[in-house]
């Protein structure tokens, strides 16, 4: 895609006019590079999430947060497909609690036998504190009462923090920045202050992580005409973040170059796939008779497309019909078939947005002790094709 | 001029779904359509509905569920069937009270479908013990244990105590339902009949041979008809043998089975051919409305038996009789209540072939007696059915519910209970001089959640169970209600509670153990969690075995589960020889059912006698009843 940029911009600002999940893939991939050390990550997202793809690739151990919203409105059925896609039962929270979820008792509802479920809610310190470096840690949303739990563990470990700053709070965030010696940024990596709309931000611990990341990122370059398309732009400005021989660069030219990211099917976080099977070339998930609801982070303000293949439909099935709510909302309402592509468009208004996709099929059939419709492959979101 | 709500909120299926509840809402709404906006959730699979008017907003229940909070002081309505259809509603019905239609009494297929029919034994059987207390638990462990299931559990074993709990207000088409309902406590009941379908005014009873011509039925012999489901409770089997002796009397005839074979349940064709009667019947399969009215109207008479009954009125005989047909039933249930000279009534007795025998020669027979009957159903339902009326019960009915409930989560079969980490209580106790006077351990076992709206306190020491749930679990005063253990079923009769945590002696069950934990049952609502800690004196008087497993079996037939107990103290000092002298148990359970066992197998004492405690009086608080 080209656009022309009629005044002067930083590099980072060219791509965000194409997609403003291109500053999140670059600025984190850049981080990730900078890193002395690579250790544990904590992240306050899910296995699916492009932050998570973007930090297994740059080697980190990552340890996944649970998400407590969700546990909260989708109570076991979340928890369990939280746990089987690896993410440990715990949450960070200001005060400290452990949740039990357990089945209701009444007659009419299933499931009543489930086992009952903890979830820990702990305060960042009590957690980090007894681990061994922590290098980053990224969390959906950061308050100051969450970080004044994390006091202790940023003076032993000082790591590199992330997450969505609301503007009300920018004041009083900056100010425990200012305390504890770290350099609060936008995701533009201009400098978080007062009138600061509300976005993703970094609080990082020292200058010379700093520095490295503004060179990577180019930051102090001028763009004053941009003719060029976005992958022969990151040639030019980003050519250690997207060149590099290293599993990390390769994902993040990936991203820049495509502007579409697949999901790995078998660690999706959803609730209602049956296992990943393989031919060993293919790969696919048959959904459950109650169809599944998928969970996907769209974390930057733009236009969006979802897409997925009908990989297969069950035997004695030609073409079954499915739906399709986005959010709650019917998105599709179709005939499918093996081999149908399905495409539900998007715009995510606020930063940090998760989006539900749940797909329900009309009609099941029973083969063994299955209940089944269609299989699914090919999940990918797409952010190509809009120009901000 | 009678109340109606501006707004509804309907849970149905709704055509082209072949179920008769789906058509029969269908017919209602253009008459609810007249006064107020109706929305209607259906299911996430369902096709879309076809035949509503554009004015109703139809929503899936996902697109509700996102929406609900727009909804939540709109009158509710489910249509409750005992069939899959309706299975998607169940979660919504027991979490926000509205007015349940109850269109079968028994239900317990539907609630078989949230478990058994899912391979989960175990929650079929946690499902029995919510309805029927520990005699469920033993029923449900002979079917997991030992794979026994009578045939006709499902028709005698009714599975609705929740649904109809969970009501606010309950609308039935028979007395015969309303009684039942209202034996098990719920104070607002509203009979209203069966509407006459306005649809079968298309059809002409007197085009009679020609619909015999279209459907290919023979004109010049009488045509005897059963409409719906071939199943084994509408005893075919016994029509079919009676029909067999009358052919062999001479009699012809044509029998219709008009409606869909069930072969996993009954093999009609079996019996058809035992009976001899091939060439006398016609097995039509599943009919379209249009065909259905015309099979109807091309028989002289009906024959609409059902034995047992799970209380549901039938909406085919209701047409049927609207429609000038003499119907033969069984006199039981809501059948029992047709007016004697509107329907020939059968008792379900050993002379009951005997009597189908005479009944169905006599109708065959003597054309002006069936006429007769006929002519006397048409006026009584005219008079009684007219869905202008029933159309405006309900709405009047729906005027009057009052919740407002709002989700606040999706999981509505969840309850999230908070502990405190054990952390925090070991940091407590070192910092507070504890009393050793009083029960410690309940506390120290971590066993009451913290976030309960409110917490009954029942103990002769108020002062130190108080200082523990504030001190420590951080309740506020306004929060506890506290009660002596010998009159907590007085103070506390206003409220149901979401949880109680009781520090009592084992002599104060020594009398009537289960009475007594009975009690406890009264003042809880469903899913409470209850902390009991006993002091075990060294010396006890009492005429029951009051041991440790067995006060557990006590609180499964009062209606609890335990989910753990422990004993001690737990601070016994191993320097000293002396025995500790204050032993106490304490137990963690769940409040799962209104059913008490009076007489449990700890009694040594003969059968079972089961007492449903529920009672729905306008209470003034009933808190914490959900997560919702």
């Amino acid at each position: 895609m080209h656009n022309n940029v009629s005044s002067v911009s930083s590099p980072l600002d060219v791509a965000a006019t194409h997609h403003k999940i291109n500053v999140d893939i670059l600025t984190t991939s850049a981080f990730l590079r900078s890193l002395p050390n690579v250790g544990e990550v904590v992240l306050d997202t899910m296995p699916q999430s492009i932050i998570s793809v973007l930090a297994m690739a740059a080697g980190a151990r990552i340890a996944y947060l649970a998400n407590y919203s969700l546990c909260q409105k989708y109570g076991l059925e979340y928890v369990e497909a939280s746990k089987a896609a690896g993410v440990q039962p715990l949450c960070f929270s200001t005060t400290e609690r452990d949740v039990f979820i357990t089945p209701r008792v009444e007659a009419g509802f299933e499931r009543l036998a489930t086992k009952a479920e903890r979830i820990k809610l702990r305060t960042p310190d009590n957690y980090l504190n007894g681990r061994a470096n922590i290098s980053w840690v990224s969390l959906s949303e950061l308050t100051l009462p969450l970080l004044d739990g994390m006091n202790k563990s940023v003076q032993k470990h000082r790591p590199l923090i992330s997450g969505k700053v609301s503007n009300s709070s920018v004041e009083s965030i900056i100010s425990w920045c200012e305390k504890y010696g770290y350099f609060p940024l936008t995701n533009l990596l201009e400098p978080l202050n007062a009138s600061s709309a509300s976005g993703y931000c970094w609080f990082v611990p020292n200058n010379t992580l700093l520095k490295s990341v503004r060179a990577l990122l180019a930051a102090d370059n001028e763009v004053a005409e941009f003719s060029c398309s976005l992958p022969k732009f990151a040639q030019q400005f980003w050519p250690e973040l997207t060149e590099s021989s290293d599993k990390l660069a390769k994902q993040t030219k990936d991203y820049i170059t495509h502007a579409r990211r697949w999901y790995y099917l078998d660690k999706l976080v959803n609730i209602g796939m049956y296992p990943i099977e393989t031919d060993g070339t293919n790969y696919w998930r048959w959904v459950g008779s109650k169809g599944v609801r998928l969970f996907i982070p769209l974390r930057a303000i733009g236009f969006y497309t979802v897409k997925f293949n009908v990989f297969s439909v069950a035997d004695g099935m030609k073409r079954v019909g499915l739906k399709c709510f986005l959010n709650g909302v019917l998105k599709k309402d179709l005939d499918a078939s093996a081999g149908s592509e399905i495409a539900i468009n998007h715009f995510t208004e606020s930063e940090g947005e998760l989006v539900e996709l749940f797909i329900v099929p009309q009609t099941s059939v029973q083969v063994f002790d299955r209940a089944l419709n269609v299989s699914i492959s090919d999940l990918a979101v797409y952010w190509k094709g809009e120009v901000l | 001029m009678i109340d109606v709500p501006p707004q509804v909120v309907v849970f149905c299926p709704l055509p082209p779904k072949p179920n008769g509840i789906a058509d029969y809402f269908a017919e209602q709404i253009p008459y609810f359509s007249k006064t107020t906006k109706v929305t209607v959730v259906v299911e996430n699979t369902h096709p879309t509905p076809k035949g509503i008017s554009a004015n109703v907003t139809v929503l899936h229940l996902e697109e509700y569920m996102w929406q609900q909070h727009k909804y939540a002081s709109v009158p509710h309505i489910y249509h409750v069937g005992n069939n899959p259809d309706t299975q998607y509603m169940l979660p919504v019905l027991l979490s926000k009270p509205g007015l349940v239609v109850v269109h079968d009494l028994n239900l317990h297929y539907l609630i078989d479908l949230t478990n058994l029919s899912q391979g989960d034994k175990s929650g079929y059987t946690l499902a029995l013990q919510n309805n029927y207390g520990e005699s469920g638990v033993v029923i449900g462990q002979q079917l997991s244990k030992f794979g026994w299931k009578g045939k006709f559990m499902p028709h005698e074993l009714m599975m609705n105590a929740s649904i109809i709990s969970a009501a606010e207000r309950i609308l039935v088409h028979s007395k015969y339902s309303a009684d039942k309902i209202a034996a098990l406590g719920h104070k607002h009941v509203k009979i209203v009949p069966h509407h006459f379908s306005p649809a079968a005014r298309h059809y002409q009873p007197k085009l009679k041979m020609q619909y015999r011509g279209e459907l290919g039925l023979a004109g010049n012999k009488p045509v005897i008809t059963s409409m719906g489901f071939i199943a084994k409770a509408k005893q075919i089997k016994a029509v079919l043998a009676a029909l067999s002796d009358l052919k062999k009397q001479g009699l012809d005839f044509t029998y219709v089975l008009a409606g869909q074979c069930k072969p996993h349940e009954y093999d009609v064709y079996q019996d058809i051919a035992d009976s001899g009667l091939s060439d006398n019947v016609i097995v039509t399969g599943f009919l379209n409305e249009d065909e259905f009215f015309k099979y109807m109207l091309a028989s002289d008479f009906i024959v609409n038996l059902r034995y047992p009954t799970g209380g549901e009125s039938s909406g085919t005989l209701t047409r049927a009789m609207g429609m000038g047909l003499c119907c033969v039933v069984v006199n039981i249930g809501p059948f029992g209540e047709l007016p004697d000279d509107c329907a020939v009534k059968l008792e379900w007795d050993e002379n009951f072939n005997y009597n189908l025998s005479n009944e169905l020669q006599k109708l065959i027979s003597d054309r002006h007696y069936r006429v007769q009957i006929g002519k006397n159903a048409q006026k009584w339902v005219e008079r009684t059915h007219s869905i202008n009326v029933t159309a405006q019960a309900y709405l009047h009915e729906a005027a009057k519910l009052q919740d407002n409930t709002s989700f606040s989560t999706s999981a509505l079969n969840n309850r999230l209970f908070d502990y405190l980490p054990e952390q925090q209580i070991l940091d407590w106790q070192s910092k507070n001089t504890i009393s050793n006077d009083a029960c410690n351990l309940w506390w120290q076992a971590n066993l009451l959640p913290t976030n309960v709206t409110a917490v009954a306190s029942i103990s002769n020491n108020a002062v130190h169970h108080n200082s523990v749930l504030t001190s420590l679990l951080g309740y506020a005063h306004e929060q506890i209600h506290t009660a002596t253990l010998n009159d907590f079923n007085v103070e506390l009769s206003e409220n149901l509670y979401p949880a109680a945590v009781v520090e009592g002696c084992l002599s104060d069950l020594a009398v009537a153990p289960v009475k007594w934990l009975a009690n406890l049952n009264r003042v809880m609502a469903i899913g409470a969690k209850l902390v009991l800690s006993l002091h075990v004196p060294h010396k006890l008087t009492t005429e029951y075995s009051l041991e440790r497993k067995n006060i557990k079996q006590l609180l499964v037939a009062a209606g609890f589960s335990v989910d753990k107990s422990v004993a001690g103290p737990l601070d016994i000092d191993m320097n000293l020889d002396d025995a500790p002298n204050s032993e106490y148990w304490v137990f963690s359970a769940t409040k799962r059912s209104w059913m008490v066992n009076k007489n449990p197998e700890v009694y040594n004492n003969g059968a079972s006698e089961l007492m449903w405690l529920y009672d729905k009086k306008e209470r003034s608080n009933q808190i914490g009843e959900s997560n919702a």
